[in-house]
């Protein structure tokens, strides 16, 4: 096939090599210190979380009677073995000389360990209720833009109801009529959650689907669920993924005020919330103002790490941003 | 098959003839205007009110007309991506518009359709293989090796290479991206397209390549086209015949050459008349039209040119000339066309 000079230019393809889009964005994403500099320290954080009670001598619930509210960095020399939780097996043998790094605190648990107990705890709800809420959001507001009329009407109404309702009150109902868990407080959080994400999914699709490759799609033949979770879905998604970033750090203060406030994670169960509730005290805060700073400290550094992390997806997956 | 009523408005209302690929007959979209608390509809844009037309296997129909004029709503309303309110489409004996889900699908495979802006019509975020190859997955035609053949087939076909496969839109230019919204097109093998301005939003450098690929493939694999645009000398180019609309209406409907030479239709006269000539020293009576197009919620009274027609007389005021066949073969809907 002859094919003209000119023809031949055109078809080329740019000599230009395009990084494929995700590359891109770990890239950009990668050059936004401070953004890296508290994925890194997040990363950490969750590794100790996870990892730190294997090493510990301590287990979450172990008492030392004659010890409590010790200052950090207290030696001792354990009078009685430390044993397994729900079992006799021997964690820390009886003369060891142990070390509470973050002190104890009112019943002699050792601080630093309960604080990474209280972590999974406290990261698992705000993880779980993120990506279920937005999960759902994504979903309720893909389908309340795709479809629009009614269906969009009802999506959008519900989202102002559940809006005007008083979260505190309705919590403190709802503790006192069933037993407060940790899996009924995600379920509660989600359901009060998702209406952020599913206004912004909205948004984004009534833009989108009016664009041409839609149409596209349908004169292919294309069924509605293959459009909005094929075509419209990942197109609208990085303003999702930077809501869930920000999220994270809201649904950890909200659990922690929960938890303070005695309608979260109950007791013996460590949250950072409910950690900080039990050195609420004044006494507590004079004398022993370490109990009260270490959970503290962690909720800050989470939610702190988390803004910035979201700043920074959302200048990497902005594509006016680039470079 | 029963004989409809016949209309005033419709040239032709009769099963279709063995020739006739696709028949539009009395097609009519409104877009209603909601207003008020109630979100009543309190008026209706008429896109499309009354369009008449038949396009035989095989040829080119262009659709001419200035913006907002119901081009762009005809063709999607054809495809059903726009759901018409009321008029009939026959292809193949078969009426689209009131097709079941079912019987839809089958027919997309047949009618496919190339749009205006190669930026838009391909979706960013998938490889340009996929998008080619997703009507074939969705009707779940052959297995991925096959598909993938065919893929290859019909890129190579529309002059790019399986190289380009795993691509994504943006790494091509507007030409390019226009040659595989055509391949996506074309690998359904389908017997009629719909060309929505093709060419429009390209390098008139380019126009060119794309237009003469449209006619090559036309020859080879004996495609029907709708070719909208408003470049009168690109619907010339690539036409057998041409319909002229204004106003949602259909105002001319002839063979290309027929139209060019003896344009019948004031309108079409002054879009002629329009038309630049690469000859500076000829001298040429321009008609220059009055007024803008009236808006498509109110229009005119009688023939809906009249306020801006330099022939117009009191009859046009309130009586809607009726589309008829002036001369063999020559539709037009004015009363006093010459």
């Amino acid at each position: 096939m002859a094919v003209n000079a000119q023809e031949a230019e055109a078809l080329e393809v740019k000599e230009e090599q395009y990084e494929r889009p995700f590359v891109e964005i770990v890239k950009r994403f990668m050059r936004h210190r401070l953004a890296m500099g508290s994925f890194v320290l997040v990363t950490l954080l969750i590794l100790m979380v996870f990892l730190g009670p294997f090493f510990s001598s301590f287990t979450e619930r172990a008492q030392v009677l004659n010890h409590k509210n010790s200052p950090p960095f207290t030696n001792y020399v354990l009078e009685d073995p430390i044993t397994e939780e729900g079992s006799n097996d021997v964690r820390t043998a009886q003369g060891t000389e142990v070390t509470w790094i973050l002190g104890t605190d009112e019943l002699g648990r050792d601080l630093l360990t309960r604080l990474m107990y209280a972590g999974r705890v406290s990261l698992y709800i705000a993880f779980a209720v993120t990506i279920l809420g937005e999960l759902l959001g994504v979903i309720i507001g893909v389908i309340s833009g795709y479809f629009g009329g009614f269906v969009d009407a009802l999506a959008m109404r519900t989202v102002d109801f559940l809006n005007t309702l008083p979260l505190l009150p309705i919590l403190l109902v709802l503790t006192t009529i069933t037993k407060p868990s940790v899996n009924k407080l995600i379920l509660i959080l989600v359901f009060f959650g998702w209406t952020g994400g599913a206004r912004l999914m909205r948004g984004q699709i009534l833009s989108l689907r009016e664009q041409e490759f839609v149409s596209a799609s349908k004169a292919l033949g294309a069924s509605n669920t293959r459009i909005m979770f094929r075509h419209l879905v990942p197109n609208a998604l990085a303003p999702t993924i930077v809501n869930a970033s920000l999220g994270l750090s809201n649904v950890m203060i909200l659990e922690a005020a929960l938890s303070f406030l005695g309608f979260g994670v109950q007791l013996p169960n460590a949250s950072w919330g409910n950690m900080l509730r039990d050195a609420g005290t004044l006494t507590v805060l004079d004398k022993y103002p370490w109990r009260a700073f270490f959970p503290g400290l962690a909720i800050f550094i989470c939610s702190l790490c988390f803004n910035f992390i979201g700043d920074g997806l959302r200048d990497a997956l902005d594509p006016r941003a680039k470079h | 098959m029963t004989v409809a009523p016949i209309n005033e408005t419709q040239p032709r209302v009769q099963p279709a003839p063995a020739e006739d690929l696709l028949q539009v007959r009395d097609l009519k979209k409104y877009f209603p205007i909601k207003g008020g608390l109630l979100r009543r509809t309190v008026a209706d844009v008429k896109a499309l009110d009354g369009v008449s037309f038949t396009i035989k296997r095989g040829e080119t129909l262009g659709l001419v007309g200035e913006s907002g004029c119901g081009k762009t709503t005809t063709g999607r309303t054809i495809l059903r991506l726009i759901e018409a309110t009321s008029g009939e489409v026959i292809y193949n004996d078969q009426n689209v518009l009131t097709a079941s889900r079912r019987e839809m699908r089958e027919m997309r495979r047949d009618m496919q359709i190339v749009f205006q802006d190669p930026y838009a019509s391909l979706n960013p975020r998938i490889q340009v293989g996929e998008s080619i190859a997703e009507g074939l997955r969705i009707h779940g035609i052959g297995t991925a090796k096959e598909r993938r053949d065919r893929v290859v087939a019909v890129l190579e076909r529309v002059g790019m290479n399986a190289s380009h496969l795993r691509r994504f839109p943006h790494e091509f230019s507007g030409g390019q991206r226009q040659r595989i919204g055509i391949a996506r097109a074309l690998v359904m093998e389908p017997k009629l397209i719909v060309c929505d301005e093709p060419v429009s939003a390209l390098d008139v450098s380019i126009q060119a390549q794309v237009l003469n690929l449209l006619k090559d493939l036309q020859d080879d694999l004996g495609l029907t086209y709708l070719f909208i645009a408003h470049n009168l000398s690109v619907v010339e180019h690539i036409s057998n015949r041409v319909g002229v609309m204004y106003l949602g209406r259909m105002v001319e409907l002839t063979s290309r050459d027929e139209l060019f030479s003896h344009p019948m239709h004031p309108y079409t006269q002054a879009l002629m008349s329009a038309i630049p000539l690469p000859d500076p020293t000829v001298k040429r009576e321009r008609i220059i039209l009055q007024g803008d197009v009236p808006s498509p919620v109110n229009p005119p009274s009688g023939c809906r040119f009249h306020p801006r027609c330099w022939k117009a007389q009191e009859i046009c005021q309130h009586e809607d000339p009726v589309f008829e066949q002036k001369k063999p073969d020559h539709w037009v809907a004015c009363h006093f066309a010459e």
